[in-house]
């Protein structure tokens, strides 16, 4: 199960980055503006994302040994 | 403060990484020119240009004129340097008009010619394959070859810090910063795992197979920030997320690897078994991951990666190595933050290993 939901966050992350591209013929003004300035926010929100998803799957982990350990 | 002593290399990880996004997001990115219009002219009578330049402020020359500091134009036909007469449009745009050339010729010909554009903020900016210049026969002119100009450039420098400007790339320069340093990280935390790979595989002790996997996973997690971020960078500047690239192949196929790696593990339900197998397959994984990123890469014919293929690494147009000042701290700061998250996952995996164990 835990081994599923791995699966499915890593395409979960993929197909966001799709999903952004797919809005792009929409929103291609704003990752052109300015100089592109957009994209490098875009390109750091990204980083910070995917890093804050990995925290809190280390904080579930850590509140199951928590649990884990109350118990005894 | 004895506590501190135990964390300190973590603090300045984050202090690093702070600082390569402060300065990576609001330092300026260096002048440039755009587009050369007309792109091709007859060099025998007076010819005029008209110059579109990036982040080049010439409105602000227009103003200091007077003092004489104005924006100087060169034509760079091979060797050759002509001076040009600057008429400032608005903040992006000069037009400059030259001389024709008196030259004796026997036959036309066409070549490429450089722009050199200086002022004394922005300093000696080019661009370069912009515009032709075609010269045609002329038997009444009166010398054989072409002189430079008595007026040559200073050679001024910048006067501030910038990254290198770069057409298409255009401010997005600075996600060299925040995308590259993450296949640094990956590649350093596939090697701590390697080696406690083979540690294990020594000793047989199972703390090194938590350590080896907690490094692995970690690598992975930075692996996936490093495509995510590429594939965003890579469709607003090569208009498309994923292209037939060495690089790009090599690191789709590394980090299946490693996602190869975490099934192996969950597909065995032996302990010791998995612990050995895994090392096993890690020791293997690691050597041919640096291939497929870095050698293999660099043996293709064609890259759109700087420094790998064909093309150019960064240095080349980095002249003032503003970008390394940025880019190395970013490296530094984001191959701690990335032990620190190998560390923390390791560290919660032994304990539930542990519990496990307890129970």
């Amino acid at each position: 199960m835990e081994f599923i939901k791995k699966i499915v966050l890593t395409v979960s992350l993929f197909l966001t980055t799709l999903m952004c591209n797919a809005e792009a013929t929409e929103s291609r003004d704003l990752f052109f503006r300015s100089g592109k300035y957009n994209v490098v926010v875009a390109v750091l929100v990204i980083l910070f994302i995917i890093l804050f998803v990995y925290l809190f799957r280390l904080d579930r982990k850590v509140s199951n040994l928590e649990k884990d350990h109350r118990e005894k | 403060m004895n506590k501190f002593k135990s964390y300190w290399w973590k603090v300045l990880g984050v202090l690093l990484v702070l600082y390569s996004v402060y300065r990576g997001t609001s330092a300026k990115v260096g002048p440039g020119i755009v587009q050369v219009t007309p792109d091709l002219v007859h060099a025998n009578s007076d010819f005029e240009i008209t110059v579109e330049g990036y982040n080049t402020h010439f409105d602000h020359f227009l103003v200091n004129s007077a003092k004489g500091n104005g924006v100087g134009a060169w034509l760079k036909l091979d060797t050759i340097l002509v001076l040009g007469r600057t008429t400032i449009l608005d903040d992006n745009h000069v037009k400059i008009a030259f001389d024709g050339f008196d030259l004796k010729t026997d036959t036309t010909f066409t070549r490429s010619a450089t722009i050199v554009l200086e002022d004394d903020h922005h300093g000696l900016f080019l661009g370069s394959q912009m515009l032709r210049v075609t010269v045609d026969p002329d038997s009444l002119a009166s010398q054989d070859v072409l002189t430079s100009t008595k007026n040559l450039p200073y050679k001024l420098d910048q006067t501030y810090f910038s990254f290198p400007y770069r057409y298409i790339l255009y401010e997005t320069i600075r996600n060299l910063n925040f995308h590259v340093p993450m296949w640094f990280v990956m590649m350093t935390l596939l090697f701590i795992s390697f080696v406690f790979s083979i540690r294990h595989l020594n000793t047989k002790k199972a703390l090194y197979d938590i350590w080896a996997n907690g490094f692995a996973k970690a690598g992975l997690l930075f692996g996936l920030m490093g495509i995510a971020t590429g594939m965003f960078w890579a469709n607003y500047t090569w208009g498309t997320p994923w292209t037939n690239d060495a690089k790009l192949n090599g690191a789709a196929v590394g980090v299946l690897m490693y996602i190869a790696y975490q099934i192996l593990r969950s597909s065995i339900d032996d302990e010791d078994m998995v612990a050995r197998v895994s090392a096993v397959y890690n020791i293997f994984a690691y050597p041919i991951f640096i291939v497929l990123i870095i050698v293999l890469p660099r043996l293709a014919d064609f890259s759109l990666h700087p420094g790998a293929g064909d093309s150019v690494g960064f240095s080349n147009y980095d002249l003032n190595n503003h970008l390394r000042t940025v880019f190395y701290p970013a490296v530094l700061g984001w191959i701690v933050i990335g032990v620190w998250v190998g560390q923390l996952t390791t560290r919660i995996d032994r304990l539930e290993k542990e519990e496990e164990w307890n129970s």
